[in-house]
């Protein structure tokens, strides 16, 4: 942390400002020069995770078997990206153009970067290289497919490839077979496409597909389709970029700035954060009903685990445990609901010894103070459990058959269990899970499931027991809170960060304060000032 | 104790029953006689032989049908052995008595039931028999007395008979080895340590309490009668009475049972009370024979003799004046091996003149062979033994040199040098050799011819032709190489291949001989002048004359050969500043048979030669304890020039094939070449075969040319994984003694025992003791018949292959293969210049040197997994590829014929066409491959001898050592088969095998938790044994059908897995036995707990702990015990139950402590230092040094506060007192956390608090491991919270100007009663005071500055602090030594230092002070209204943050120089793209 760069810095910003508009002059812009600007480092995060975001919304939909840029595809992805705040980057895939409007120009901007920054994260590994082309792919095609003729002649023109449309008179000369070769447009629409001329090695797969006119060794592509020829082009500009950014992986890592979001970046969890409700107590008499109409199966699953068998395993503890507390229960609750029911099964004192800690810790008020997080979709997915578990996600982890029989008791009916097993058998277990809360709530739209939090919040909504949060994921900065009702110490639970913060402030300060010379107890508890790394 | 009492007797092989009484009778006409202890009589064949079964079944009669007593420890049979035998020596008895009464206790004598048996009425036998020799015969029934007492003692503490006796042994063991009272504390401190394991349970406490008082009380009475004799000084033995007794039993016990070895030996304590047992019987059957059978004795003796050596001379032998001497009873045994030797003499004297004269053949079998390129060029000797026994050397001469001269394409034009048009013939070629080169050498003659040769190797720095014309030319071996020097340029000639190839290669070569074998050999000449010390020389001037035996069916065994076993003692000549030699032990075995099961004893005479070390005088009592002293024949020398002749002639005489030792390259031959040459003995090179007069300098193996050196320690190296491979751990490993059956003597014990007669005899008795360990070690590991197997499959030398040169090996097996194949092979480099067999290893262990190092940088080796850190309590399968390395080679065919070597070497190789013919190397392996399923095929069968188990076993491991090591050869650089990229391509393809391996087990839903090269840990997620079987042939199915030859095999099935780091975990493997039980195993890997520097508190706690979390538990309940576990052992360590030896850390001086350069940070240089200084103690390089970490008043780090446990013991007034904190806080703690803190539901300062530390002090640590977790796992949110982000950071502090209160502020509002909040600025935290802060802005905003540039100034300060747990360094020195990236802590220099204000902590902090004053950001639901001044009042600071902070670089991201490297090479990219090059094919066309 150099404090003396302070006037290089910022002077280089500035001139990258006023560059901008030219910098970034078109939507659809093949990434080929890395940026050379300099970001803020909380914008450089932010970039990476809005990105991120976006990507996996194009991924969402990706999995429900949409072509892409279907109408249906296009609807899908638009509801998602309003509903996860990411309008800029809807405006720009959907209104194409070159609008010199200075939040578009931001929004490229942002697209580029972030395109870049996201290199970064996704070389590591080919599995996440695929899965990083394949998004971006999507994304290119759908901004290109918003683009007019002019502005794809534009754009042609602005990368350097050295292809034109036809003339009147060379589409005359060919004219009957574009009429044929082109599918699902009249005549007339014909006529005023644009038609390029280009080797058809470069389309291979619209040859593949017989879906462009072929003459002479070259192939007349249409305004359409010339994505192809230019995705082409695009995809090779990622790969060859990622191929380059793997060589820069060393010297990402060296810079812990950043090198702790990339390297988590992939499979970091971008929704709300639960760790701390704040929303509402749920007394733990509640628990029953709410476990029938709005947790999850995963959590349901628990619930009725411990009903039944007054215990349950530590993974089994650990993810139920918290899921409540994700969903407002106190941790005097929790205690009085763990114990009642696993001093069914032994004694008080075994629980205070065995467990109680196990609890106070994952509400941080134990051993390392950490504030456990609830866990998501994606990390209950990921843990597998064996015979004997209740853990984990069931969609995944029980076999087709007792899945079935176990949605039925839960009063699916037939079809509507096909229907969530059709997403099941396909190891889409999230859509699945949301498709089971579409069907269980009535709900019109199917929500996006990535968090048993979410879901019961989703479901609460819907049931009208909450209000909706405003947008989505991003970290809430002003939220309505409800009355505080309930019982119990719910300083930890409901309180604000600001009043934590103060906590910590205090409890920091009496212990300041009883060791006599603050300078000298800095000094001795060296090794207690935080190693970071 | 050994394992099986049984087995010792089953490899029993000669027994003698008889003539052991006629040797009584003789040994008591002598008695009075004056008894040399130099023993090499020679007596008649006092023993029958007897077959194993034969003896089982005498056995049976004699001793009845319990005579294997259950005592549990097994030695009971082997006793009734040694005292069988020990009525040999009477001498002995005296000695014996002596020491009894002195000892008085025999402790465990009564485990024994036999005993009980005997009338004590046979021991008053024993005192009338020897009356007249021995003095003191009433101490025999005092001590008889005495055991029983004991017995009764013992009886009455023992409860559950079972039990006792194990711990009646236990409680022993302490007393006989006793060289310290330390080792006393070790063996309590085991005992702990074991009762720790047990006794969480509490009724197991009382069974301890009780084995400690009769703990105490045994040592009561052992100790007791030390004080009651005044004479005993207590030196250094606490209990040396008890000491010097068993000794000289031990050891003729050793050698006259012929199979001690297996058992305990060392364990002195059941010698103790044993031999009051000896006594009894011995005196019983000696008397009986004596009554008896004292007639027939002579017969069956002479009948005896006649049987097994016919044509023995009886006379003659100057031994024969000394057959009457008392102790050759004692040896009668080695008489037979004697007389053996004898016998051969005799056939060699009279066979030798017709085996040569009659000029037909020599059959010999050929165990070595050696050339000396320098002095002899073109000959090599060949050294075996003949089927009768002779040793045989053969002398073969004119070897000729072979070229193979590659023509140039283009003749060079003779003055420029410069290729002219003009098309090479071999008229050319042949032209200018004549003319050029065979001048140059002055050769009178030489033979040329054309040949086709193939070449494949590619490193050679010029192009050869795949195939082409050769012109061969062979020539006297004795002349020079032609110039080779590379500004030699022929016309014609562009290579000379084979030019450096030394004769002993061309001759295995191209005589087609791998390895020892038999060979026959025709047309040779008996040479006038003896060369050599073999039996048989003889001379052939045609190579060709020497042809492989050709067997039909099996092939004739090797003849046995002669082994000999030397341990030497050595002591520092202070003056002269050499390690001299004071000690010799020698075992000899002259049939030994290295394709059968090995004896026991693996040798048949045995003796030991001593001399006084440069800085003692003999002690007084010598001669007299010598007199004593029968365990083996002792020779005695007053100079070491003396000994050491005494030592060759008895090394001649014995003309070994084979020398074992152990360590021999560091420290016993190499003492023993040095101080012969040093000294000048004559003949030296008696050593060796060959008569040689020149002394070979520092080449140690020259110096033993014609014998094969077997150096145990080396070759276990290459056998077994150990720890170490010092004698004791390979003792305790391979030979499963224990620790105290085992005493090393280091140079201070050494000099001490030289003090005394008697612990001269012990000395000897040690020293002949490790010398039979490490007989027993070789024959264990079958390190002989494994080297010959290899060398049979390889084709190289012995000695080189005991040596363990594998590239070698590697190089030898393609020679013999490239040979065959019309190859030319590949010169060697001109780096190395190897002399073929006689090469030293230094070159070779340098070379591995440079190896290691060069190939870490030259390619990528094997792909470990990131392990997925945690305990897997379901089932895991452990997969791995059956040899990956060898199966990809030939998977690929990848081979120096198939692989073009790439241009550019960091690119890989483009692997061959499927349809390329399979290249030599595959092929190779192939072969190696199948003949090992043949072998394994035929172990198979049903009834297979042992023996020839054995050897198939022995043959199956040779091949597969030797196919998995053709890999090395490729990769090592100093082969001559080197070839990088052939192994680079061949590991890029294993780690492309393995990551495909895992992809396809992923994809079919199993997780891959950690996988390394060849191997991969499948999480099942199920706990059925059989189902995950299922799992793993479903795997191994999918996975092998994808490859020809590479095989994934199910290696085994976790039931709990501890996976913490890259090869650091533990585990339960399980496994199913025929009854289909599981059971369990503990397997670990690079724990802590298994390395030695932690104190055995350490480790043991970590084993407690581990056995914990790997137990069949719940995981709540495991967290459960190993929170207790460490509860107790706090409270036990508070109360200082814990043992002291229990606290000791060793660590190994690895120089000398004066040559440490900062050993004020190494305690156990200190403690070193201090000891030498102080106590007069002589640590020196290589010793361990023990010591404990003590408070000693001072405030000084606790490695600076180590001490050695006796200086704790003596410390005055208890000033120094043990740190237990720091056992707690730096051994346990960090051991216990780095195990568990994967686990879920406890973190480091759950363990700090368990062992009563502050845990808040392991809060950071904790939080910090925690969040390297949760980044590490998946579904994680990057985006924090505030208090996510800054409740590590510390709040703003301000003063009241007026009230002088100090103003605390951690965010913009200060909460209020009742929920409400108020702005910080707006009012004072003192409620009484009226002043606002905001009234006082200016100062508030300074104090904002100052507080802001302290934490920059922290910043700067750049203090680092170690990541070590325990170390925790703090320091300000950065250092410039780098351990991955970050500068390694100077003082643990295990650890490596973090800052601990890291520029993201400088950067929260100040962001936490910018968000307190950002009104926008604070989260609060209902914000207090501001006034307008107020909200300035705020922007006003916030912006005095924000421009701190914004004039910091750290938060500006550079992109362009994220991606400088990027844009580099977008501007470099169109001058990049270029062809390939294409220049080779072109190049390689035919030339002629």
């Amino acid at each position: 942390m150099e404090f003396g760069l302070k006037k290089r810095a910022r002077h280089e910003v500035k001139v990258e400002v006023a560059s901008l508009e030219t910098k970034y002059p078109h939507n659809v812009m093949l990434y080929h020069y890395p940026p050379t600007e300099d970001v803020h480092i909380d914008e450089f995060e932010e970039l990476a995770l809005e990105r991120l975001r976006l990507l996996r919304v194009l991924d969402r939909a990706s999995t429900r078997n949409l072509r892409v840029l279907s109408d249906e595809w296009k609807e899908i992805v638009s509801a998602d990206l309003t509903r996860e705040g990411l309008r800029s980057y809807l405006r720009l895939c959907s209104t194409g153009g070159s609008a010199k409007h200075e939040a578009d120009i931001q929004t490229r901007r942002r697209d580029y970067l972030s395109h870049f920054i996201l290199r970064l994260a996704y070389c590591r590994s080919e599995d996440l290289a695929r899965w990083f082309v394949a998004r971006e792919m999507e994304l290119f095609r759908y901004k290109f497919a918003a683009l007019s003729s002019f502005e794809v002649k534009q754009f042609l023109e602005a990368n350097g490839f050295e292809i034109h449309p036809l003339t009147e008179a060379q589409k005359d000369e060919v004219k009957d077979g574009l009429y044929e070769s082109t599918v699902g447009q009249s005549v007339a629409k014909i006529e005023l496409l644009d038609f390029y001329k280009v080797p058809f090695t470069q389309v291979l797969d619209l040859v593949r597909g017989r879906r462009c006119f072929l003459k002479a060794g070259y192939a007349y592509v249409n305004t359409h389709d010339l994505v192809s020829l230019v995705g082409t082009k695009q995809q090779d500009e990622i790969e060859q970029g990622l191929q380059a950014a793997k060589t820069m992986v060393e010297d990402v890592e060296a810079d812990e700035r950043i090198s702790r979001t990339l390297k988590a970046l992939h499979n970091s969890y971008t929704g709300r954060d639960y760790t701390v409700c704040r929303d509402a107590a749920v007394p733990i008499e509640s628990l029953d009903q709410l476990s029938k109409t709005s947790m999850p199966l995963c959590m349901r699953m628990c619930h009725e685990h411990i009903r039944a068998n007054h215990h349950i395993k530590h993974s089994g503890r650990m993810q139920y445990g918290l899921f409540l507390k994700g969903i407002g229960v106190a941790l005097e609750d929790s205690l009085r609901f763990w114990r009642e029911e696993f001093t069914k099964k032994m004694d008080a004192d075994k629980f205070t010894r065995s467990y109680e800690y196990n609890i106070y810790h994952n509400y941080g008020k134990k051993g390392s103070m950490v504030n456990y997080t609830p866990y998501s979709c994606a990390k209950i997915i990921k843990d597998v459990a064996g015979p004997g578990d209740c853990h984990g996600c069931p969609y995944k982890n029980m076999d087709q058959g007792s899945l079935k029989t176990k949605l039925s008791s839960y009063g699916l009916s037939a079809s509507a269990i096909d229907e969530v097993m059709f997403f099941v058998s396909r190891g889409h277990y999230q859509i699945g899970c949301g498709k089971y809360f579409q069907l269980t709530h009535n709900s019109p739209v199917e929500p996006s499931i990535n968090h048993p939090n979410n879901y019961f919040e989703e479901s609460q909504i819907a049931m009208g027991n909450r209000q909706k949060r405003a947008n989505g994921s991003a970290p809430p900065k002003a939220r309505i809170r409800p009355d505080i009702k309930g019982h119990g110490d719910r300083s930890m639970l409901m309180g604000d960060d600001d009043d934590e913060l103060w906590r910590i402030a205090e409890t920091q300060e009496r212990i300041m304060q009883s060791q006599k010379d603050i300078s000298e107890a800095f000094n001795d508890d060296l090794d207690l000032t935080q190693i970071d790394y | 104790m050994s394992e099986s009492p049984s087995e010792p007797r089953a490899k029993r092989q000669r027994v003698d029953k008889n003539g052991r009484f006629a040797a009584m009778e003789r040994l008591r006409q002598l008695k009075g006689t004056k008894n040399k202890c130099k023993v090499e009589d020679q007596v008649d064949d006092v023993y029958d032989v007897v077959d194993e079964r034969e003896y089982a079944k005498r056995a049976q009669e004699k001793y009845g049908d319990d005579w294997i007593e259950e005592d549990g420890t097994g030695y009971a049979e082997d006793l009734r052995d040694f005292f069988e035998d020990e009525d040999e020596y009477s001498d002995g008895e005296e000695d014996r008595k002596d020491s009894k009464k002195k000892k008085g206790v025999a402790p465990n004598s009564k485990k024994r039931p036999r005993e009980n048996e005997k009338p004590v009425t046979g021991k008053a036998s024993i005192k009338n028999l020897f009356s007249n020799a021995v003095p003191k015969k009433m101490d025999v029934k005092t001590s008889v007395k005495d055991d029983d007492i004991l017995a009764d003692i013992l009886g009455e503490i023992k409860e559950e008979p079972a039990a006792t006796s194990e711990k009646a042994e236990k409680v022993i063991a302490p007393a006989k080895i006793s060289v310290t009272s330390r080792k006393f504390d070790a063996a309590a401190a085991k005992e702990y340590m074991n009762s720790f394991l047990n006794n969480i349970k509490v009724q197991e406490q009382e069974r301890k309490k009780a084995e400690a008082s009769s703990d105490n009380e045994m040592l009561e009475r052992i100790l007791k009668p030390k004080a009651a004799v005044p004479n005993t000084k207590v030196a250094f033995f606490s209990s040396p009475t008890i000491k010097k007794e068993p000794m000289p039993e031990k050891t003729p016990a050793k050698k006259a049972t012929e199979d001690p070895f297996s058992d305990n030996e060392m364990d002195f304590s059941c010698l103790d009370d044993d031999e009051n047992q000896f006594d009894v019987e011995k005196t019983q059957q000696t008397e009986k024979v004596s009554q008896t059978k004292t007639a027939a004795e002579k017969t069956s003796q002479s009948k005896v003799a006649e049987k097994s050596a016919p044509k023995k001379e009886t006379t003659g032998s100057p031994k024969e004046s000394e057959s009457e001497d008392i102790s050759r009873l004692l040896n009668n045994w080695e008489s037979i091996c004697q007389m053996d030797d004898d016998f051969e003499k005799s056939v060699l004297t009279t066979e030798q003149d017709s085996t040569i004269s009659s000029d037909q053949q020599l059959r010999f079998w050929y165990w070595e062979a050696y050339e000396d390129p320098v002095k002899m060029p073109g000959e090599v000797f060949l050294f075996g033994r003949t089927a009768d026994g002779k040793s045989v050397c053969l002398r073969v001469q004119n070897i000729n040199r072979v070229l193979y001269l590659l023509p140039r394409q283009f003749l060079l034009d003779p003055i420029s040098k410069e290729p002219t048009k003009q098309k090479v013939t071999v008229a050319d070629i042949y032209k200018e050799f004549d003319s050029e080169v065979a001048n140059q050498l002055k050769l009178e003659f030489f033979r040329s011819r054309k040949v086709t040769k193939s070449f494949a190797h590619h490193a050679i720095g010029i192009e050869v032709p795949q195939s082409c014309d050769y012109l061969e030319v062979h020539y006297d071996g004795k002349k020079p190489l032609p110039n080779l020097s590379a500004d030699k340029k022929y016309n014609s000639i562009a290579h000379i291949f084979g030019a450096t190839t030394n004769a002993l290669e061309r001759f295995l070569l191209d005589r087609k001989i791998k390895g020892p074998c038999w060979l026959q050999v025709t047309g040779f000449k008996v040479s006038p002048t003896p060369m050599s010390w073999c039996n048989t020389e003889v001379t052939l001037t045609e190579p060709k004359n020497v042809e492989l035996v050709q067997d039909k069916g099996k092939p004739a065994p090797p003849p046995p050969l002669t082994l000999l076993s030397l341990n030497v003692r050595t002591s520092m000549n202070p003056k002269t500043s050499r390690n001299e030699i004071c000690m010799i032990s020698m075992l000899t075995h002259n049939r030994f048979h290295i394709d059968r099961p090995a004896p026991q004893p693996a040798f048949n005479r045995h003796m030991c030669a001593l001399t006084r070390p440069a800085v003692v005088s003999w002690p007084l009592d010598l001669n007299f304890e010598m007199a004593k002293y029968k365990s083996t024949t002792v020779h005695k020398h007053d100079s070491e020039r003396a000994l050491l002749s005494w030592f060759l002639a008895q090394y001649q005489k014995i003309d070994a094939d084979l020398i074992v030792t152990f360590d021999s390259m560091d420290c016993q031959l190499n003492v023993i070449t040095d101080q012969i040459v040093a000294l000048k003995i004559p003949q030296w090179s008696r050593m060796g075969r060959l008569r040689l007069s020149q002394s070979f300098g520092k080449r140690l193996l020259e110096h033993f040319v014609g014998r094969m050196v077997c150096d145990v320690k080396r070759s276990a190296e290459e056998c077994i994984r150990a720890r170490s491979y010092d004698l004791q751990t390979l003792c305790k490993q391979v030979l499963k003694l224990k620790e105290s059956e085992r005493m090393e003597v280091n140079a201070d014990d050494l000099l001490e025992m030289y003090e005394k007669g008697e612990s001269i005899t012990k000395l000897i008795s040690l020293t002949m003791q490790d010398n039979s360990y490490l007989l027993r070690l070789m024959c264990e590991l079958n390190i002989m018949p494994l080297a010959l197997q290899i060398t049979n499959i390889c084709g190289n030398t012995m000695t080189r292959t005991l040596q363990g040169g594998r590239s070698e090996r590697n190089e030898f097996l393609l020679l013999h293969a490239f040979h065959e194949k019309n190859y030319i092979v590949p010169d060697k480099k001109p780096v190395s210049k190897r002399s073929g067999a006689g090469d030293t290893d230094a070159t070779l262990s340098g070379a591995d040197a440079t190896m290691q190092t060069k190939k870490k940088a030259a390619y990528a080796g094997g792909l470990v997994l990131e392990p997925m850190r945690g305990l897997y309590e379901k089932y895991v399968l452990l997969m791995d590829f059956n040899s990956l390395y060898p199966s990809i080679i030939q998977e690929y065919n990848i081979c120096f014929t198939t692989v073009q070597q790439p241009v550019d070497a960091d690119e890989l190789p483009t692997l061959p066409d499927s349809k390329t013919e399979p290249g030599i190397l595959p092929l190779q392996l192939k072969r190696l491959v199948e003949s090992r399923k043949e072998v394994k095929k035929l172990m198979a069968a049903p009834d297979l001898s042992p023996e020839l188990q054995m050897q198939y076993h022995i043959r199956q491991m040779a091949l597969k050592l030797t196919a998995n090591s053709m890999y090395g050869c490729l990769g090592f650089a100093h082969s001559r088969f080197f070839a990088q990229h052939l192994a680079a391509l061949v590991t890029h393809k294993g780690r492309e095998i393995l990551t495909n391996t895992q992809q396809l087990v992923q994809k079919m839903n199993y997780d891959v938790v950690y996988g390394d090269t060849d191997s991969l840990m499948i999480n099942t997620n199920i706990t059925d044994y059989d189902q995950v079987y299922k799992i793993g042939h479903n795997i191994k199915q999918s996975v092998n059908k994808l490859y020809k030859q590479l095989e994934l095999d199910i290696d085994g099935v976790f039931g709990c897995l501890l996976l913490l780091k890259k090869k650091k975990y533990a585990a339960i493997k399980l496994s199913k036995d025929s009854k289909g039980n599981l059971r369990r195993e503990q397997e670990h890997k690079g724990l802590d707990i298994v390395r030695r520097d932690w104190s055995q508190l350490a480790v043991m706690v970590g084993k407690a702990v581990l056995d914990e979390v790997l137990s069949e538990k719940p995981l709540e309940e495991k967290l459960d015990a190993v929170h207790a576990q460490l509860e107790k052992i706090k409270t036990q360590i508070a109360e200082g139950v814990v043992p002291l030896p229990l606290f000791v850390i060793t660590k190994q001086l690895t120089r000398t402590p004066q040559e440490y350069a900062n050993s004020a940070s190494l305690p156990h240089v200190q403690v070193a230092l201090r000891m030498n200084r102080e106590r007069n103690r002589r640590y020196k390089k290589g010793d361990m040094v023990d010591y404990v970490i003590c408070l000693d008043g001072t405030t000084n780090a606790a490695m600076q506060r180590a001490y050695h446990l006796d200086e704790l013991k003596t410390s005055e007034d208890k000033k120094l007192q043990l740190d237990t904190n720091y056992y707690l806080g730096h051994q346990i703690h960090p051991v216990v956390t780095r195990m568990v803190e994967v686990l879920e539901g406890t973190d480091a300062s759950r363990i700090a608090e368990c062992l009563g530390m502050d845990p808040t002090k392991f809060r950071q640590n904790a939080q910090r491991t925690q969040r390297e977790n949760t980044e590490q796992s998946e579904g994680e949110s990057l985006l924090k919270t505030t208090l996510q982000l800054y409740r590590l950071c510390e709040p703003f502090r301000f003063q009241c100007v007026t009230c002088k209160t100090e103003q605390l502020m951690a965010s913009a509002y200060r909460p209020g009663p009742s929920n409400s909040h108020i702005a910080v600025l707006q009012q004072c935290a003192k409620s009484e005071c009226q002043t606002a802060p905001i009234q006082y802005l200016a100062s508030v905003r300074n104090q904002l500055q100052l507080s802001m540039r302290q934490y920059v100034q922290r910043f700067y300060k750049n203090w680092l602090v170690c990541d070590h747990p325990d170390c925790n360094f703090n320091t300000r020195t950065h250092s410039l030594r780098k351990k991955s990236h970050r500068p390694l802590c100077q003082k643990c220099r295990s650890g490596s230092l973090l800052r601990q204000y890291t520029e993201r902590d400088l950067y929260n902090q100040l962001c936490y002070l910018r968000f307190m004053f950002d009104l926008g950001k604070q989260t609060l639901q209902q914000k207090p209204t501001l006034t307008p001044e107020l909200e300035q009042a705020y922007q006003l600071l916030y912006e005095t943050v924000d421009q701190q902070l914004q004039s910091s670089s750290y938060v500006i991201i550079s992109l362009s120089k994220l991606f400088a490297r990027s844009l580099a090479q977008m501007s470099l990219q169109p001058s990049v793209a270029q062809p390939q090059i294409e220049a080779i094919p072109s190049a390689l066309a035919d030339v002629v």
